[in-house]
């Protein structure tokens, strides 16, 4: 067995309860997997802008890179920085943000508990995903986690936003 | 990197039908799952394709997740079930009756080393060694592990105990 060999130890809790395999088995499982039907839908526009803003950070950042300012390079951040300055996107959602304090009034207690567990817990991820990526700048990975993060987090505005104030649960 | 964000969140995007998401599930706990394989079917290529099939199943059952264990308990308890379903014989977990008292930690008076203990695990039969690894090695609480395996709890603790004779006889602990 290929666990770790001559260490030695006192008990059995002490053995290594990891054991790496020895090629990474993600591609065969990512081809087995079914895509599943999102339970949710980004507007057409917003999905549109979003790619536009990826788009957008791509080609700033290509052009960064070619250029002469490496310092902008390390953050991962510009993604967020790029979805961020993307008029459309922005617009969108500090609309949703501000209209957000007054809708949730109007929510039954648990959709609004719900809904402000959901939005702390995107909060916190994207904040993380951030800090990583301050880290890692060129995982796509993570990239592509923020850019659904902040999907999400659309989502549960846009849901909101919807809502249509007469105690209807989301 | 990954143990910033949150694994809730993971899941719930995951769930959602996110393979990026679920992604960085596998690569968090890929090893522990793999680990478990490779110790309950003292196989690679058969512990490599029990992996797989426990990732796959899991990104299918991922939806009805209800998180009444934790994310790798439930990961650990669909590994469980595809190892026995490949290993395609009764597991030896006949009814059998629990010692009276046992032991929590199965501990060595003298350091020995990791490479001799593993050894020695595999040659156990499957029952005993099914559940020495998932109780003493990965801590699953004897209620968990009889979930797992399908047995009763009592006949969970009588193998633990059973098991722990034989891996001091094998690694020579007693009247040696």
């Amino acid at each position: 067995m290929d666990i770790n060999e001559s260490k030695r130890i006192k008990s059995l809790g002490e053995l290594p309860q990891g054991v790496a395999p020895q090629r990474d088995l993600w591609p065969r499982i990512e081809s087995r997997l079914t895509p599943r039907r999102r339970t949710w839908a980004v507007p057409a526009s917003l999905a549109a802008g979003l790619l536009l803003a990826v788009f957008g950070f791509v080609i700033g950042h290509q052009s960064r890179e070619s250029g002469s300012s490496p310092v902008l390079r390390e953050s991962g951040a510009h993604i967020l920085a790029a979805l961020m300055t993307e008029p459309g996107y922005q617009s969108q959602r500090e609309e949703l943000l501000s209209a957000l304090p007054a809708k949730l009034e109007r929510l039954p207690p648990a959709s609004r508990q719900r809904v402000q567990d959901s939005l702390l817990a995107i909060h916190t991820a994207m904040k993380n995903i951030e800090a990583e990526l301050g880290r890692d700048s060129g995982n796509a990975l993570l990239q592509e986690l923020l850019i659904s993060t902040c999907q999400e987090e659309m989502r549960v505005l846009t849901a909101v936003g919807e809502a249509d104030g007469s105690n209807q649960e989301i | 990197m990954t143990d910033a964000v949150s694994e809730d969140f993971l899941i719930a995007q995951a769930a959602r039908g996110d393979q990026r998401a679920f992604e960085r599930l596998y690569r968090n706990h890929v090893d522990r799952v793999h680990g478990l394989c490779l110790r309950m079917t003292r196989n690679s290529a058969s512990a490599e394709d029990c992996t797989q099939q426990a990732f796959v199943q899991a990104w299918t059952a991922l939806p009805r997740f209800e998180r009444r264990s934790s994310f790798a308990t439930w990961l650990h308890r669909i590994t469980v079930n595809i190892v026995l379903m490949q290993r395609r014989s009764a597991i030896d977990l006949v009814c059998m009756t629990p010692p009276e008292e046992l032991e929590d930690a199965f501990t060595f008076d003298t350091p020995l080393e990791v490479a001799e203990i593993e050894a020695a695990i595999d040659t156990l039969p499957d029952g005993a060694r099914d559940v020495l690894i998932l109780s003493g090695i990965y801590g699953h609480s004897h209620g968990e592990v009889a979930r797992m395996l399908g047995v009763a709890e009592g006949t969970c603790k009588a193998q633990l105990h059973r098991a722990r004779q034989l891996l001091r006889e094998r690694l020579c602990l007693e009247a040696c």
